[in-house]
């Protein structure tokens, strides 16, 4: 539980392999390609992100919302289901769990404003709060979730690293919400891995040498190669080609 | 099929193919009967229904465990229906129990969905809520000191998780046939460990008035694990005069919901333990309602102790007062309280104190922490319903020996 991640449902139940997320996208797969569904992936998170900053919300509840939202979507298909909807229930049950409610109504007209002239969000209360129940049931109703921030905090007091350094670290922390990492690994293992980008080129790697951050490392430097050639219309074309039937 | 980007139509195909993998809650269990009210909606009692086995042989008892399920009613604004979601408090219940798992917690088996209402499964086997237990007549120390130890041994465990109870008192806590100690009603519990916001702006008003600490009745902005010890504190002095020791009356909320000052719980308070000094709790004057302690009559709680406790333990006045310390970075911790000598002494607390309404001695195997009698029968107390035992029992008990008669 809290104090223990290894005992907890997020330890327990909610890490996944690379295959069970690769299964889980074969319906959407059948329409656009790989780099494709990346990207929409990433403007999802982007959209949770806007929605969080919007409403105010500290960083752990925009991670906590965009998890649940890649969570569903370990089960799901962009195509079957209302990604807008979505996204827009993750953060509304997001504030619930982590303590600082919002309304629905304040959450909906947020959501309102940030997709206009991007599609819109055609939903009111009953919709989203209809979806909160379908939301919880495919999360399993497991819905704390541990993030590498605490983490990232610790190792960094216990090894001395500069505030720069640290600064830099939470904001590939940040990074690292859109990609897959937090479904794949726990979140001290990212937590160091997004330690070691900013100082890898000081002296300390062989201490990093000693934790399996390889796979997160050069997952952070795709993405960062991805983001290079993406831009915001691109995503929505992708989009709309994935959910067009 | 529409081309639009978000049709309605898609959250009608994925709610269909939902509603076809589910299976209907009384496929599953049958209910039994009614089991309790309140605020939050419904509990029921029911069991699950045998499948089909073709391996089941006719001769073995195949006992259907028994279950109580809690169903959600929807929230509302005033009188209409609003839809605004799942509320906090079953939000709360249901993040909380199923990561908790302790043989003093109650026991989460699953959440159903159904009719747009959240059911919670609880395991459950025949129980009593200790408020009925009180109620009844005067309990053996041994009996007291079992259930005392096991309420810590729950609390001391929720605290170790970071989680807060904030509604400690005998009416949310079960004691099953076997006098099995669960916590139940996690409703207004939270993980308190480096809260985004501080724990007063969620909720202005914690913990029933009886049990509310003396930080939360001088209106603490921030407050500790601390106030559930001191509930657990007032459950100890409740079980050993079967009254609640500070039985205030609660100052109604006004009509701008402000948080009203509970003048007269804090005179119930000082009625027994004296107005709290400065070198008691030293930070006593930096309290937002510290003005409003003006004159208050002094008693003293070994008065109190002496001439309404059925114990005459010095060890257990010495836990009491620890649990009942005003300041609250001084109060005992739920761990230090479990390893209080009060629990060396004769009689030992056992893990399963089976207790009866008409025999309220002792039982004649002096028992200990690890072990229960065999062979009592089970109990005959008014109670309600079940109590949970799941697969996370307590130690060394054997299944077959539990006798969940039910109450006649």
């Amino acid at each position: 539980m809290a104090a223990n991640f290894w005992a907890s449902t997020h330890g327990t139940h909610w890490l996944l392999n690379r295959q069970q997320l690769i299964n889980s996208r074969k319906d959407d797969l059948k329409h656009i390609n790989e780099h494709e569904l990346t990207k929409v992936n990433i403007w999802f998170a982007k959209i949770i992100t806007d929605l969080g900053k919007n409403l105010q919300v500290r960083q752990i509840i925009i991670a906590t919302a965009i998890t649940y939202f890649k969570r569903f979507y370990t089960k799901n298909s962009y195509r079957g289901t209302e990604p807008y909807l979505v996204a827009a229930t993750c953060m509304y049950l997001a504030c619930k769990i982590e303590e600082s409610p919002h309304h629905i109504k304040t959450v909906i007209s947020e959501m309102k404003k940030l997709t206009e002239g991007k599609g819109g969000f055609p939903y009111e209360n009953q919709k989203v709060a209809e979806m909160e129940f379908y939301l919880m049931e495919e999360l399993d109703f497991k819905m704390i979730v541990f993030h590498p921030y605490r983490a990232l905090a610790t190792l960094a007091q216990d090894l001395g690293t500069k505030n720069e350094d640290v600064q830099n670290a939470w904001w590939v922390l940040n990074d690292t919400y859109r990609t897959d990492m937090c479904l794949l690994y726990p979140p001290h293992v990212i937590a160091a891995a997004a330690l070691y980008l900013p100082i890898a080129l000081k002296d300390i790697r062989e201490w990093f040498a000693l934790l399996n951050i390889t796979d997160i490392v050069q997952e952070i430097i795709s993405l960062y190669e991805l983001w290079t050639e993406y831009n915001e219309e691109k995503p929505q074309e992708i989009l709309q080609r994935l959910l067009k039937k | 099929m529409s081309n639009k980007l978000v049709g309605k139509s898609m959250l009608q195909e994925f709610r269909e193919k939902r509603e076809k993998e589910r299976t209907r809650i009384e496929e599953k269990y049958e209910i039994l009967g009614f089991i309790s009210s309140g605020t939050y909606g419904r509990v029921y009692k029911a069991k699950a229904r045998k499948k089909e086995n073709k391996n089941s042989s006719s001769d073995e008892e195949t006992k259907s465990p028994v279950y109580a399920i809690k169903k959600f009613k929807p929230d509302k604004e005033g009188d209409i229906t609003t839809y605004t979601g799942v509320s906090q408090s079953a939000c709360r219940e249901i993040s909380l129990c199923i990561e908790l798992k302790h043989e003093n917690i109650v026991s989460l088996q699953e959440v159903l969905l159904e009719d747009n209402s959240i059911h919670m499964v609880f395991e459950f086997a025949e129980h009593d809520f200790l408020v009925r237990i009180i109620e009844r007549k005067p309990l053996p120390e041994f009996t007291i000191k079992s259930f005392l130890w096991q309420l810590l041994n729950g609390v001391s465990y929720l605290h170790a998780n970071w989680v807060l109870h904030r509604d400690l008192k005998p009416a949310n806590i079960l004691v099953t046939a076997d006098g099995v100690v669960k916590i139940a009603d996690l409703g207004l519990a939270r993980i308190y460990q480096l809260p985004l916001q501080p724990l007063f702006n969620g909720d202005k008003v914690v913990v029933t008035i009886w049990y509310r600490a003396p930080e939360l009745l001088l209106g603490s902005r921030h407050y500790t694990k601390a106030i559930d010890i001191w509930a657990v504190g007032c459950i100890f002095a409740e079980l050993l005069t079967l009254r609640p020791i500070f039985k205030g009356e609660e100052a109604k909320m006004d009509s701008k919901k402000q948080v009203p000052f509970q003048r007269n719980q804090l005179v119930k308070i000082f009625e027994v333990l004296g107005k709290p000094t400065k070198e008691q709790w030293p930070t006593i004057d930096q309290q937002p309602e510290y003005s409003n302690l003006s004159s208050f009559t002094l008693k003293q709680l070994r008065e109190f102790y002496q001439n309404t406790c059925s114990s005459k333990s010095d060890l257990g006045f010495e836990l009491l007062s620890k649990m009942l310390e005003y300041d609250p970075v001084k109060r005992i911790t739920a761990e230090d309280a479990l390893n209080h000598p009060y629990f060396e002494e004769e009689p030992k607390p056992s893990m399963g104190v089976k207790y009866e309404d008409n025999d309220m001695k002792v039982p004649p195997a002096a028992p200990n922490a690890s072990t229960t009698t065999q062979g009592q029968a089970g109990t005959s107390h008014g109670g309600v319903v079940v109590g949970a035992r799941g697969k996370h029992g307590h130690s060394g008990k054997d299944e077959g020996g539990r006798s969940s008669k039910r109450r006649g």
